[in-house]
């Protein structure tokens, strides 16, 4: 077939120009050892397949890092403010239980020994010359 | 009988990739398509001396490399490819030839048809064949391609490596292109 539609083609061959061709080319091809396949293309293995198991390790500790310093640490330091604070309103809780129960004459008392102690001191600071 | 084309292309495929099939297989595939294959050179080259050359070049290049046809195109789609860079080469080559003697290379091919033997179109198919050699190169193929052939364009865009939108603006133009010719040849006879 001259073309898939059949339209007038205005050129012509030399008569069996294509009988010949087929037999001068089985002869030529006979001749002539085809190249072999390709190979096909292995991947090089790249530096990228040695980092990225040191690389996913190295990005997992980050992320543990930062949950632990953006969430856990707040989260323990409010919990201990929390129970600080419970301390402190529990000693103040005790402390005035405490002075309520003391009489004025219990104060006195203490004033005094705590006046006797700064005396001691500051004779303790004069024997060493300070 | 061709038993090409009763197989598939990874059937095609895998005779020629057996040493002990592969000539029997590819001189079925020789005298299936040669003259298809020959037309589609001879359009573009215009001379039969010059298409043998071009089709003897393109089987043998297609015998070389049949270890490597994979069956991912049509046995026909390889071919033409082969055939249509043959082509070029050749034009591209003669171009270089003949530039410094003809202004232009349509020149040549228009000289080729009118004094050559293997020509007898009348008047007209003359003028179509006029037409069509001013085209440039590529539009020439694309409109041969699918006026003669009346290859599917996702076919073509296979052969010549472009998209099937460019194919079809491509082939637009050139048909309008012959068309416009044809009419101005018909106005000043």
């Amino acid at each position: 077939m001259e073309n898939a539609s059949n339209k007038r083609n205005p050129y012509r061959v030399p008569e069996n120009y294509f009988e010949d061709f087929s037999a001068k080319m089985r002869q030529r091809i006979s001749e002539i050892t085809p190249e072999p396949a390709p190979e096909p293309v292995k991947p090089a293995k790249s530096v990228w397949l040695y980092l990225k198991p040191v690389l996913s390790v190295a990005a997992m500790i980050s992320v543990i890092y930062v949950c632990t310093y953006f969430v856990v640490q707040p989260r323990l330091e409010r919990q201990n403010a929390e129970a600080l604070a419970a301390a402190e309103a529990q000693e103040q809780r005790e402390a005035d239980l405490l002075a309520a129960s003391l009489s004025d004459e219990d104060y006195d008392g203490m004033i005094d020994e705590i006046s006797l102690d700064d005396l001691y001191f500051d004779e303790y600071l004069d024997d060493m010359d300070l | 009988m061709s038993m090409i084309k009763e197989m598939t292309n990874q059937e095609i495929a895998d005779a020629l990739a057996d040493p002990a099939r592969r000539e029997r297989v590819f001189t079925d595939i020789m005298n299936t398509y040669q003259r298809q294959i020959y037309w589609h050179i001879r359009r573009l080259v215009v001379r039969h001396d010059d298409a043998d050359d071009i089709l003897q070049n393109t089987f043998i290049k297609a015998w070389t490399s049949s270890a490597s046809y994979r069956g991912d195109a049509s046995i026909t789609t390889w071919l033409y490819r082969i055939a249509t860079n043959e082509s070029i080469d050749f034009l591209n080559s003669a171009h270089q030839r003949y530039s410094s003697v003809l202004s232009e290379m349509d020149d040549y091919l228009v000289n080729s048809f009118t004094g050559d033997p293997w020509f007898d179109g009348d008047a007209a198919e003359q003028k179509l064949q006029e037409a069509i050699l001013t085209l440039p190169r590529k539009q020439r193929i694309v409109f041969n391609l699918r006026y003669y052939d009346e290859m599917p364009y996702n076919e073509m865009s296979k052969v010549l490596d472009t998209t099937e939108g460019a194919l079809k603006a491509s082939y637009h133009h050139a048909a309008k292109k012959v068309e416009d010719f044809l009419r101005q040849s018909v106005k000043l006879s």
